[in-house]
């Protein structure tokens, strides 16, 4: 590329400003980067070069007429491909959306992107409909994770993990109804970020779920994801999921300011469920950071299950129709789940929800005395592409749903959690650590991973295969 | 409460396909109860869990 930015958002948005290159030159360099890494990955299903070029040249007409740029002027990014676009079909990951016309309007997150400067070059593959962890999409072909091409990137925003952590661009937009941003930012060692629930607008994203959904940024620094996340927030009032409050931005997330907070490892489900590689991790993040205490979450189990039935439930009563009418051109990895998940007695679906509610209020005693609390943010590392099964122990469970255990329980009740990605010692496969926080707390979940980040410990590592 | 017996999930299965209009063939149908089943056992905490009345269910309510 013109600028050598590593994934670096920020630094690409100083040299456009400061006149070092043009944002056009940038977008032209992250387009020739998809055209050759992205055969190798398959993280992109389209790519929008004349809009890339027509933003970034509005970048630049801005900078020579003496204009302030924003935040995020000329730095490329993409998008889960479950946001709409205008003039693009929002395809979800599937084929039954091909025949749908194109989107009129960008969806809100878009829009405030472009407000900040950004440069939408792409979507992203995903699971189909969200429904699943591994991005193994049958109807695009599996998201190959970069640093291990024979490895999942995680779901069900695979494409985005993959994207960023290839660095073909610094930031990318994804969802998370039951793990699938923190997911794939463990799996392919980069930032990730699954806000409050209600934090931010969904208008305009394809739903899965109403009552998990949470849309969200990725990025290969933590200060891009502070920059980007302060980018989306705001309130919509032609959301009625989003919260009426104002944008609180994070700033750039600073290593000095740990003072007061106190922070815990979440122990019981979250240590049992975790292979002992990725214990080592959570041990490394929790050493770094002196948090020597271990609280356990009673709940977590009950947490998880609720979401699991909710989920199964809602997606199933969304794509009925399908499920009625094309079942064959429907994904064959998650048809049937979708299927039984319209089966699911109202009974069930409701006692879910109530507990939830109940869930979500015994959490507030969780931090009554802890800040942030740190746990891991999948069972393993990335596992090879076409695995159908999770070792833990001596279980062997179901792979797709079950990479999601220890996402799962956490935005079943809308907690913040930001995806801290560790290196391996060893230089094996990365993992995440999940830093969570008390509802709308998303700045400790911040001031934590800028200590992480200042220890050495967090940092997306850059694999082979890397713009 | 108990396990499931598969055979009583394949029935509910096959019936309430049938309620939601669903006609799926039969190889399908006991794929769809495979499913069904994995829903149910990890449903079934869940289903024993006390809670007080006052609990209302909420949906798309922020917390």
């Amino acid at each position: 590329m013109s600028v050598a930015h590593g994934g670096d958002a920020l630094a690409i948005a100083a040299a456009i400003r400061e006149g070092r290159v043009s944002a056009e030159a940038v977008a032209q360099d992250a387009l020739e980067a998809v055209a050759r890494i992205d055969p190798r990955i398959h993280a992109f299903s389209a790519v929008t070069s004349e809009r890339a070029l027509a933003e970034a040249r509005a970048i630049d007409a801005r900078l020579a007429a003496g204009e302030v740029l924003p935040p995020l002027a000329g730095v490329p990014y993409a998008v889960k491909d479950l946001f709409d676009i205008a003039g693009v079909t929002t395809l979800a990951g599937s084929k039954v959306l091909a025949v749908d016309p194109p989107a009129r309007a960008d969806a809100v997150l878009v829009t405030r992107m472009r407000v900040a400067g950004a440069v939408l070059v792409g979507t992203l593959t995903m699971d189909e409909f969200a429904y699943g962890f591994t991005t193994e999409n049958s109807h695009r072909g599996p998201v190959r994770n970069p640093h291990d091409p024979a490895r999942i990137a995680g779901g069900s925003s695979g494409g985005c993990g993959a994207a960023v952590a290839s660095r073909v661009v610094p930031l990318a937009l994804g969802s998370d109804t039951n793990g699938s941003i923190r997911v794939p930012s463990s799996l392919c060692g980069v930032w990730g970020l699954k806000p409050t629930f209600g934090r931010l607008s969904r208008r305009g994203s394809y739903p899965f779920v109403a009552s998990l959904d949470h849309l969200g940024p990725f990025a290969a620094t933590l200060a891009g994801l502070a920059a980007c996340y302060d980018a989306l927030q705001g309130p919509d009032g032609q959301d009625p999921a989003c919260a009426r409050r104002p944008a609180e931005p994070v700033g750039t997330p600073r290593a000095d300011s740990l003072d007061g907070v106190r922070i815990a490892r979440l122990g019981g489900w979250f240590e049992e469920r975790a292979s002992s590689a990725v214990r080592a991790a959570v041990d490394r993040a929790c050493a770094a950071l002196g948090a020597v205490r271990s609280v356990e979450w009673k709940d977590a189990a009950l947490a998880r299950a609720a979401a699991f039935i909710v989920t199964a439930s809602e997606g199933g009563a969304l794509h009925l129709p399908e499920v009625r009418k094309r079942y064959g051109d429907l994904e064959p990895l998650s048809r049937d789940r979708f299927a039984a998940g319209a089966l699911v007695p109202a009974a069930w679906y409701l006692q879910a929800q109530r507990l939830r509610a109940a869930i979500r209020e015994r959490a507030r005693a969780l931090f009554a005395d802890v800040d942030v609390l740190i746990a891991p943010a999948t069972p393993c590392a990335a596992t090879p592409i076409g695995e159908t099964t999770l070792a833990l122990g001596a279980e062997r469970l179901p792979l797709r749903p079950s990479m999601g255990l220890l996402t799962q329980p956490l935005s079943s009740i809308g907690l913040p959690v930001l995806a801290a990605p560790i290196p391996a010692a060893d230089g094996a496969l990365p993992i995440a650590v999940q830093l969570i926080a008390a509802p709308w707390r998303e700045e400790l979940c911040f001031r934590v991973a800028a200590a992480l980040e200042a220890a050495g410990v967090a940092v997306s590592p850059r694999p082979e295969i890397s713009a | 409460m108990g396990p499931m017996d598969e055979a009583a999930i394949r029935a509910y299965v096959a019936a309430a396909a049938a309620a939601q209009r669903l006609a799926l063939p039969p190889d399908v149908l006991e794929r769809v109860a495979v499913e069904f089943s994995r829903i149910a056992t990890i449903a079934a905490p869940v289903l024993e869990a006390e809670l007080r009345s006052e609990v209302e269910a909420a949906s798309s309510i922020p917390p």
